[in-house]
């Protein structure tokens, strides 16, 4: 495990480096690193040599900007975070959910299964970007909190992008993080969590993202979400799938 | 999970080999060297790779000092040390579960079968409750030779106000296996790793190993020396009353 531990510390964030002056470089003894690297620019042209600071005196201020070539799609996990927002919105037009009481009892009760499939929109509500797909196990009713608990395993679609998978806790009387288990296409290696909130229960879902190990999400994605209320809509063009409203290939 | 396999056939399943193998593997698997700590104690601080240094090449003194100052952010890096973290699945049998759906309508247990199910979590030393399990078993198939059934099981642990941890592999009514960490929420957000599943009492108790990497320090709450498992293992009064001061902060019950 060691060696994997060496190559995971090489192989970090995208944090870049600051540029550091002279005086600061001075005090940090000067250390040959070697270290594997793409670039042939560094294994070419570069040349180290460590001595005391009566060398760092010659060394003119020169300001070395550092930028990190590397393409993060190859790099091992990036830890940066990145939200992501979306609206999952039932428009009662895809059967959705299929309540199954496979328990038999009139009460929510373990043994309940709800497979059920949703509509996906950008968090600016510009753009239908799928689907959700899944299932949710009912797990527990909660008479107090007049909801129930239950335990949600599913996907998010967005056409040619891809897909992110997630499970964990769904309440359908209060807010939730979801961990996202994985994906594919853009979404592929990903990791982190998800919030999940009800708008209206249970037709408008407002969720947050919070994802690592994936290059930048397109802009596409990313437009300034609008703020969650009873009252959000998408787009016309939007809600008819016209073109320009909606993903490549948008999942249906 | 205390949940699958068809309650009229209950076997008590002992086994202390598994329990030497279980500690056993608890002191090989030590896990990842604390790397972090062994490099920077050399005052290596390293951050990406790849970096391209613009210099023009024409004011390269012969003395070419190549200044980097990587700094390390150890929260924003993906730790690959192995937090081991022991629970303990018990079911009691007051929340309904588990819940067999024969939907396969076949005598003996067949694919088309499914088992939600829903047990209690306590801690490895079994002095503190820590909330539930939730999921569902999908039956695969009925192994004869073993007198037991293959399921593949998706389902999390709750542990309160720390967070979840959602898993899935292979649960088989007759073997100890390893399931794998897909996720988590919580202390447990970005989680990765695997979970090793040992029945004590088929199939009402449940001892689990989880190897968890990729998160920050587990909470010393949870970080306790596990009661060795046996068949007779209890909770402690308190806990199974669920008593202030023996359960975790907001216990998901």
């Amino acid at each position: 495990m060691a060696t994997s531990s060496a190559s995971a510390i090489f192989r970090s964030s995208s944090v870049k480096p600051p540029v550091t002056s002279v005086a600061a470089a001075t005090s940090l003894a000067q250390k040959l690193l070697s270290f594997k690297q793409t670039s042939p620019l560094i294994s070419q042209s570069l040349k180290l040599s460590s001595s005391s600071s009566s060398a760092a005196s010659s060394f003119t201020r020169r300001s070395f900007s550092c930028k990190s070539q590397s393409d993060p799609s190859t790099d091992s996990r990036s830890s940066k975070i990145q939200e992501l927002h979306v609206y999952e919105i039932n428009e009662r037009d895809r059967g959705s959910p299929a309540y199954l009481r496979l328990s038999q009892k009139t009460v929510n009760t373990l043994g309940d299964l709800v497979p059920f499939s949703n509509k996906v929109y950008t968090g600016d509500l510009q753009k239908r970007a799928g689907i959700t797909a899944g299932i949710c196990v009912l797990i527990k009713n909660e008479p107090e909190k007049k909801g129930d608990r239950y335990e949600a395993i599913y996907s998010f679609y967005f056409g040619d992008y891809g897909h992110i998978a997630v499970q964990g806790p769904y309440l359908t009387y209060e807010d939730t993080y979801l961990a996202v288990t994985g994906g594919s296409g853009i979404f592929e290696g990903v990791y982190g969590q998800v919030k999940l909130q009800q708008i209206i229960f249970p037709f408008k879902l407002f969720y947050t993202f919070y994802l690592k190990g994936i290059p930048d999400l397109p802009t596409e994605l990313l437009g300034k979400p609008v703020a969650p209320s009873t009252t959000v809509e998408p787009t016309a063009a939007a809600k008819a799938c016209e073109p320009g409203a909606t993903l490549s290939n948008f999942t249906d | 999970m205390a949940a699958c396999g068809n309650p009229a056939a209950l076997k008590p399943i002992f086994s202390s080999e598994l329990i030497d193998n279980r500690v056993a593997s608890s002191f090989k698997s030590g896990g990842n060297l604390h790397f972090w700590q062994s490099v920077s104690s050399q005052n290596l601080k390293i951050s990406t790779t790849n970096h391209s240094f613009s210099t023009r090449s024409g004011s390269i003194s012969t003395k070419a000092f190549f200044w980097n100052i990587f700094k390390t952010k150890p929260d924003s890096s993906r730790s690959t040390k192995v937090q081991e973290l022991y629970v303990y699945e018990i079911n009691e049998r007051d929340r309904g579960s588990p819940a067999y759906l024969k939907l396969s309508k076949k005598e003996v247990n067949s694919l088309g079968d499914l088992v939600p199910f829903s047990n209690k979590l306590y801690s490895g030393d079994l002095n503190k409750r820590l909330g539930i399990t939730a999921g569902l078993c999908v039956l695969i198939q009925h192994v004869d030779e073993k007198k037991g059934d293959r399921y593949e099981a998706i389902y999390s642990f709750y542990f309160g106000d720390y967070g979840h941890i959602s898993v899935q592999g292979p649960y088989l009514t007759y073997e100890d296996t390893f399931l794998a960490v897909t996720g988590g929420s919580g202390v447990f957000e970005g989680v990765y790793g695997k979970v090793k599943l040992q029945q004590i009492v088929f199939p009402f108790k449940l001892f689990y190993t989880f190897y968890l990497q990729g998160i920050k320090d587990l909470p010393t709450e949870l970080v306790v020396k596990p009661v060795t498992p046996t068949p007779a293992v209890e909770p402690s009064a308190a806990a199974k009353a669920a008593e202030p001061g023996a359960t975790v902060s907001n216990f998901t019950n």
